[in-house]
């Protein structure tokens, strides 16, 4: 009997057929149930930015499955491919198990946690005392827990005396938070992701969510699937999966939404679309400098006709129309965005954008209605926005320069008034920059701390910034080696979450709690025990006295300092004590201010923010109004309209740098792959990085499918092999950006511009030439570091 | 017709014997490639009917519910189904039988967890 390959495949597959059939499978051997599982721990997935609650099942000590939460608010007990297998990451035998600190020789050698913490703490005294309260950095994540972020940012400000506390939220959200503060005056969301039920036209924009925010897309699709009239609009460069479900399509060239949005704008108006009496009511006019009338705004918009702005942008005109109309009178529109519009040079002023779309329209204060930021990271929100980890805020996402706010955080902490620096420190890039060794007088910082993140592979233009981190004193706190433990001097093995618990809050301000399901493997232990043992070591014990063994316990202080604190203003928690948050099967969304408070949908809404009756509010919120914005700084209640210039990207194709280079995620990897990556079903997925390139572009080029292709930018440049698609424009080239493999970190080629606003660089967009190289080579190695001496090459 | 009932007889032994060996490996090594790379030739129909299913809309592959060539199974396990529809399986009446003997192959319909105690 000769049996092909294929003929093989197909004949098993029909016997699957019919064994599905139910003519021929031993039943009960499919039907394995729970005997695999002991008991099963109430958490929140380690991945993105959407929340969604799972229970992480445990038996004989270990994590050995994961289960979506079926009570959970943001997920419903649906989960994308990561967060089901996380588990499987952690007994990789690569997990980092002991303290290491780098010898003479260049390698590492393993150490007592005591004598690695007291190196740290001593280098770090040492620093200080030399260089300047500021020579010591702190950079962190948002997968870091509220608790353990809090922690950190207060030894630095409240200890050190430095603002010199960043974390990677900067690289992903920090344009929508300068968004929401400069228009509505408090950062996050109005609404909630229970908008998305109840919108009757969606607008997604700079955001692949069928990859990047899978389990969102998924309620994105079923309420599109129940409802085939309501209006999917999807605006971006690429015709992503996410794409699949849309009415219309505004495809555009990378950088140049501004001028989509302001044209979608100028329709509206135009043809009287707009809701004149909501924006009397609720808006200020302003070019941000001054304020201006509605005529000036009208006039202004005049210049972004439909047709100029597809001469700009690539956008047919006649989709713009489209847009424009379905957004103004689909009765409930609700927008959704991610990186695309926050990594940008214009990062801010893209929100601002998407913000005025809505307040020209009444879109928002109503089911359905809202100008919703999808976050990227599990805990961006929670931890890094809220408790203000970044160089310029305060807890309450407040600014170190407001001398009332500042008094009362020392207050709060129990430090003499003036410890908290009024002046920023530096952002991200800058910081980075500035990082360096002892002998380079050019950088002030000599030394930092690196939690939960990646910089050696995350950052853009990364050429720029790898001495920096080589000759600095540079402590990482991870669970696997990475690229950025290949230049530390010391890696302190940290705790996986479901080895610790902890508070994540996710895009919908909403905090959940994740409960310690195992122990750590090896000597692993929680970011905050390190935090908190290093301050003791440096003298701030009364500060931090959160540093005994057991995490929860620990946990738990740290959370009811971090609510203490914020108790009063508009993001609340004082409600969700950590009893209740154990309790909640889906926790709490701020604001909350007392423990009998359901926690809060919709804000800025009379009868359903509690902020109307709070005393922090109450008094100046007239008590007829219905919606009110009460974070105004102005404290007139308006949100900000703002007039803002056409600006394009940092750089836009040219002779020798032809193509546009955009970056992203696939649905399977997360980040710089170090965990997904260590998945078996994962890593074969997406087992290196690709360029995907047009079939006209690769045409011009003389590339076919799985050629290697050189991309070179004025920073760097990467080899990797070619996909060709029709989902992308012409002359835009996507890379997605978890591949390891030094040749494949399309980061060296990303451009570092910051937003001058929110500080974002703009890995969005970037010039690049794009060459053949070689025909197919089998790259799909599944690259990662699996050792902690190899050297970064 | 006694030949018929012979060849049937065979191949069904053919199908049955094939299916318990195979069962749970995966017939071809599938070293470094996509499952894609191969099933939209081999199996064009499953890949449609994935693609036009929820799962395919929200990016569940192959290999979230089959594994991989060291731990492939053929029709997955209702521990698999348990990560996504904890649910559903849990509320599944006749739990010795596995999720795929009523949801076959990849057009899944669903049940509404309101039908469940």
């Amino acid at each position: 009997m000769n049996v092909s390959r294929r003929d093989f495949i197909k004949l098993t597959a029909a016997a699957s057929a019919a064994a599905a059939a139910g003519i021929s499978f031993p039943e009960a051997a499919q039907a394995q149930e729970s005997a695999d599982v002991e008991k099963w721990v109430k958490g929140t997935c380690r991945f993105c930015g959407t929340g969604c609650g799972v229970y992480v099942g445990v038996k004989d000590g270990k994590a050995v499955a994961i289960k979506g939460n079926p009570d959970a608010k943001t997920n419903f007990g649906f989960l994308c491919v990561k967060g089901f297998l996380a588990f499987k990451c952690m007994y990789h035998p690569d997990r980092l198990k002991m303290p290491l600190v780098r010898q003479k020789n260049g390698k590492f050698k393993e150490t007592s946690w005591n004598e690695a913490l007291d190196l740290v703490a001593n280098k770090f005294k040492y620093l200080r005392e030399k260089y300047g309260k500021d020579a010591v950095a702190y950079y962190g994540s948002g997968q870091c827990t509220t608790e353990e972020t809090y922690t950190f940012n207060k030894l630095w400000k409240g200890g050190f005396g430095s603002n010199m506390v960043e974390g990677n939220p900067r690289l992903c959200m920090a344009s929508a938070v300068a968004g929401y503060i400069s228009t509505f005056g408090s950062d996050e969301p109005m609404g909630s992701y229970s908008d998305i039920e109840s919108s009757k036209c969606i607008f997604i924009t700079g955001s692949n969510m069928s990859e990047c925010h899978p389990v969102i897309y998924r309620r994105v699709m079923r309420h599109k699937m129940k409802n085939p009239d309501v209006k999917i609009i999807v605006c971006e460069p690429r015709r992503t999966s996410t794409a699949k479900i849309a009415d219309l399509w505004l495809p555009n060239d990378p950088g140049t939404d501004l001028a989509v949005f302001h044209a979608m704008a100028n329709v509206i108006i135009a043809k009287n679309l707009h809701n004149m009496d909501f924006i009397n009511k609720h808006s200020r006019i302003t070019t941000g400098k001054d304020v201006v009338d509605f005529e000036e705004y009208k006039k202004f918009l005049s210049q972004f006709t439909p047709e100029a702005v597809e001469k700009l942008t690539r956008c047919p005109a006649d989709h713009i129309v489209k847009a424009a109309e379905w957004f103004a009178t689909s009765g409930a529109t609700l927008s959704m965005w991610c990186m695309g519009l926050n990594q940008r040079k214009r990062g801010m002023w893209a929100n601002n954008l998407v913000h005025n779309l809505h307040i020209i329209t009444g879109e928002m204060g109503k089911p359905g209605a809202d100008s919703f930021s999808l976050t990227g990271q599990p805990n961006a929100c929670g931890g890094v926005r809220e408790t203000g980890a970044l160089s310029h805020l305060l807890p309450g996402t407040k600014p170190v320069a407001n001398d009332k706010w500042r008094a009362h955080v020392e207050k709060a902490w129990n430090i003499p008034a003036g410890t908290i620096n009024p002046k920023p420190g530096f952002h991200t890039m800058l910081m980075f920059e500035k990082l360096g060794g002892e002998k380079d007088a050019e950088k002030p910082i000599k030394g930092m701390l690196v939690s939960t993140t990646n910089p050696a592979q995350s950052l853009p233009n990364l050429h720029k910034y790898v001495k920096g981190m080589q000759d600095s004193f540079l402590v990482v706190l991870d669970i696997f080696p990475t690229r950025t433990t290949q230049l530390a001097d010391v890696i302190l093995p940290a705790a996986f979450i479901y080895e610790k618990g902890g508070v994540y809050g996710c895009s919908e301000r909403r905090s959940q709690l994740t409960e310690k399901a195992v122990e750590p493997v090896g000597q692993a232990k929680p970011d905050l025990w390190i935090a908190a043992q290093i301050a003791k070591r440096m003298g701030f014990e009364k500060l931090i006295p959160w540093n005994g063994n057991d995490s929860m316990k620990a946990n738990e202080q740290a959370w009811t300092d971090y609510i203490t604190v914020t108790k009063d203003t508009e993001h609340t928690l004082w409600g969700a004590t950590y009893d209740r948050l154990k309790k909640e099967k889906a926790g709490i969304q701020w604001p909350c201010p007392s423990v009998d408070h359901p926690g809060t949908e919709r804000r800025y809404v009379r009868g359903q923010d509690p902020m109307f009756e709070h005393p922090a509010e109450k008094d100046h919120i007239p008590s007829d109004a219905t919606i009110y914005f009460y974070a105004d700084a102005k404290k007139e209640g308006k949100l900000n309209l703002f007039l803002r210039p056409y600006d394009g990207p940092g750089e836009m194709p040219d002779k020798e740098y032809t193509f546009f280079l955009t970056t992203g995620r696939v649905v399977e990897q997360w980040h710089t792959g170090t965990m997904t990556m260590r998945i078996p079903e994962i890593a074969r997925t997406h087992p290196n990085a690709y360029i995907e390139l047009h079939p006209d572009d690769a045409k011009q080029l003389g590339i076919t499918a799985g050629d290697m292709v050189e991309i070179v930018s004025r920073r760097g440049k990467s080899v990797m092999p070619a996909v060709i698609t029709k989902g992308t424009l012409p002359g835009v080239a996507f890379v997605p950006w978890h591949d390891q493999a030094m040749a494949r970190m399309i980061n060296f080629v990303c451009n570092d511009v910051v937003d001058p606003d929110s500080k974002e660089p703009e890995y969005k967009v970037a010039a690049v030439r794009i060459n053949r190289v070689s025909g197919p080579k089998d790259v799909a190695d599944k690259y990662i570091i699996d050792d902690v001496n190899a050297p970064f090459a | 017709m006694f030949n018929f009932i012979k060849v049937g007889f065979i191949a069904l032994t053919l199908i049955l014997t094939v299916s318990a060996v195979y069962a749970d490996k995966h017939p071809e090594e599938i070293g470094n490639k996509d499952c894609m790379e191969c099933h939209v030739d081999v199996t064009p129909d499953a890949v449609k009917q994935w693609e036009e299913s929820a799962h395919g809309f929200t990016g569940v592959k192959c290999g979230v519910c089959h594994g991989d060539e060291f731990n492939f199974s053929k029709i997955p396990a209702n521990t698999t189904c348990r990560g996504c529809h904890a649910k559903q399986v849990e509320n599944n009446f006749m739990a010795d039988k596995s999720c795929a003997m009523c949801h076959p192959a990849h057009t899944f319909t669903v049940h509404k967890q309101k039908d469940y105690r």
